[in-house]
């Protein structure tokens, strides 16, 4: 055998095995840490099933239509009722979007379309600002401005299905805003020029051609903007009066899954401890149910 | 950047691997961890101030998350010293049926109203009728023509529990109040609303709210200790098995003069004062 210098092919060759290897172990290395994400997510899935499935088997159908919840009491079906706290949670998110969608959209058409840059560069960072402030700052926001107001002018606690809206509209529009304004502009261009060029006023363009086509991403943003509602706990907990009663006005006190969860987690014991559990599958479907939706339309396309 | 990603990301993974084994690693014999109620949790950590300055080998954590969790963490295993402002329930002994409950103080309930509040006195048949939902105006109790608005702690709270036994002798709260998860948040919620009613503990009662008579006694520190006062309770420090080691030390501190002392500056009734009868052993009901 003769020795040869490795030749220039050989040499490329060595060097793309190196890099082969480095590149595996990078691509290895983002593995892990997707599967952990995904790991995470499983056990937490696993965990709430385990600890509150048992129970929503054992409590039966009453557990979600009963009204009455009175944990620390004997256990007895009838005691173990959350139908107040899934109204409450319904009309709590429902009526934070119902608020919250059309001053988001409209928001989000100014921001892509309408306003010049410079109103542009102030509005973003403050709308981007807004998810930013942490949900307690919020509660408290809520608890010391909103809640006092609501006492004095209409009575009554304060602490309020209102109150709850009030909060939480604004907490979710950062996200429909941002989502809502990200599909208008990646609406392609000329539709808006086809539009204008047919002698279309902006208005028009606005409302019939650029609305219609971000339609997915708008419907998608708002119930991401739902997901959050549902799942905002803090803020809620703080001023939405934690009463296990179906309101009977929007400035009656309520409860939510989230928030009856939060409150009582920290002193229950034994079966009570489960249905906090059970209350957290619940919650879960609610939001699995949401998430299909939001990808439903979002996969949406919108044809001509 | 491309030689920075993989270090980043093997760092990220030792670190946790780190962290989750530091997690798991075995208890420190010079720590000593209560758990439990929050009515007795600043108490406790007055307590633990005081108890470090004299053994400085030992550090002290006091956690909070209510008489329920606590007793559960003695249970476990997790806590060392559970802190409850409740007696220990049935359920709770048959679980862990080693756990011994020491009092350590007597605290009152205060029924609060808000200061611009007419009333002064209520009976305990009609602080009953009030958060049971019997009574749901102030006129029927002598005061203004306003609704009474009720604001209830917690479930699972003790001192909810407290006058759920006391006040409401088992009976059950009206639905139509609203619930505040700490004593503080009754507070500021009632200084802040004329109309409302409740319940907080006597140590924690300040200006900003107004401490009910029932059935014409005040709360004060010596009603409470001569049991004229009728809503008070027990505070508990509870052990699985027998005191020993840093745990007794720091329930013998706690039942010393100076222990007593501490509790006493924060208005909680201490032990040695409290009328013998009040004072029930640990043993629940």
């Amino acid at each position: 055998m003769i020795c040869i210098k490795p030749s220039r092919e050989v040499r490329s060759l060595r060097r793309s095995a190196t890099r082969d290897i480095r590149e595996r172990t990078v691509a290895l290395l983002l593995l892990l840490c997707g599967i952990s994400s995904v790991c995470a997510i499983f056990l937490i899935i696993t965990f709430i099933f385990a600890e509150g499935l048992p129970f929503l088997i054992q409590a039966g159908p009453s557990f979600l239509i009963s009204s009455v919840w009175r944990p620390t009491d004997s256990f007895s079906a009838g005691l173990w009722g959350i139908f107040p706290i899934i109204v409450g949670s319904l009309i709590v998110t429902l009526g934070a979007v119902a608020i919250g969608t059309p001053l988001g959209v409209a928001c989000a058409v100014f921001l892509a379309e309408i306003a010049p840059a410079p109103v542009r560069r102030v509005l973003v960072p403050s709308v981007n600002a807004l998810a930013g402030v942490p949900s307690v700052v919020y509660g408290f926001f809520g608890l010391l401005v909103i809640v006092p107001w609501i006492r004095g002018q209409f009575g009554g606690f304060g602490t309020s299905v209102f109150a709850a809206w009030l909060i939480l509209f604004i907490m979710i529009l950062p996200t429909i805003i941002s989502i809502s304004t990200d599909s208008i502009r990646a609406v392609p261009r000329e539709y808006k020029e086809g539009s204008l060029a047919m002698g279309a006023t902006r208005w028009q363009t606005i409302r019939s051609v650029l609305v219609p086509a971000a339609s997915s991403g708008i419907i998608a943003s708002v119930i991401l903007g739902m997901g959050r509602a549902i799942g905002e706990t803090m803020a809620v907990l703080m001023v939405a009066g934690n009463s296990v009663t179906i309101p009977d006005s929007i400035f009656a006190p309520t409860s939510t899954l989230t928030a009856q969860i939060a409150l009582e987690m920290g002193y229950a014991t034994g079966a009570h401890r489960e249905a906090l559990f059970a209350m957290g599958i619940v919650l879960f479907a609610f939001i699995m149910i949401l998430t299909g939706f939001a990808n439903l339309a979002s996969r949406r396309r919108i044809t001509y | 950047m491309k030689k920075i990603l993989p270090i980043v990301l093997v760092s990220m993974l030792v670190a946790l691997a780190v962290f989750g084994a530091g997690c798991t690693s075995s208890t420190n014999s010079t720590k000593l961890q209560l758990a439990g109620s929050t009515t007795v949790q600043p108490h406790a950590e007055a307590l633990a101030k005081a108890f470090q300055a004299n053994n400085s080998s030992v550090q002290v954590f006091v956690q909070g998350g209510g008489s329920s969790a606590g007793v559960t963490a003695v249970g476990t295993g997790t806590a060392d010293i559970g802190m409850s402002s409740a007696n220990l329930s049935k359920s709770q002994l048959s679980q862990y049926p080693n756990l011994k409950a020491v009092p350590i103080a007597v605290d009152g309930i205060a029924i609060v109203v808000n200061p611009q509040n007419t009333i002064n006195n209520l009976t305990l048949s009609q602080t009953r009728d009030i958060f049971t939902g019997n009574v749901t105006n102030w006129k029927q109790v002598g005061g203004s023509d306003a609704k009474i608005n009720v604001v209830n702690r917690e479930e699972g709270s003790g001192t909810r529990d407290g006058i759920q036994k006391i006040v409401l002798k088992g009976g059950n709260f009206s639905s139509g109040g609203i619930t505040q998860s700490s004593t503080g948040a009754v507070r500021s919620y009632v200084a802040g609303d004329p109309n409302a009613i409740g319940y907080i503990s006597f140590a924690e009662v300040d200006n900003s709210v107004k401490a009910l008579s029932i059935d014409g006694v005040a709360p004060t520190y010596a009603t409470i200790a001569n049991g004229t006062y009728p809503i008070q309770r027990d505070l508990l420090f509870v052990t699985n098995g027998d005191p020993s080691g840093n745990a007794k030390a720091f329930i013998d501190f706690t039942l010393s003069p100076a222990g007593q002392a501490i509790l006493k500056a924060d208005k909680e009734v201490s032990i040695s004062d409290a009328s013998a009868a009040k004072v029930t052993t640990s043993a629940a009901k």
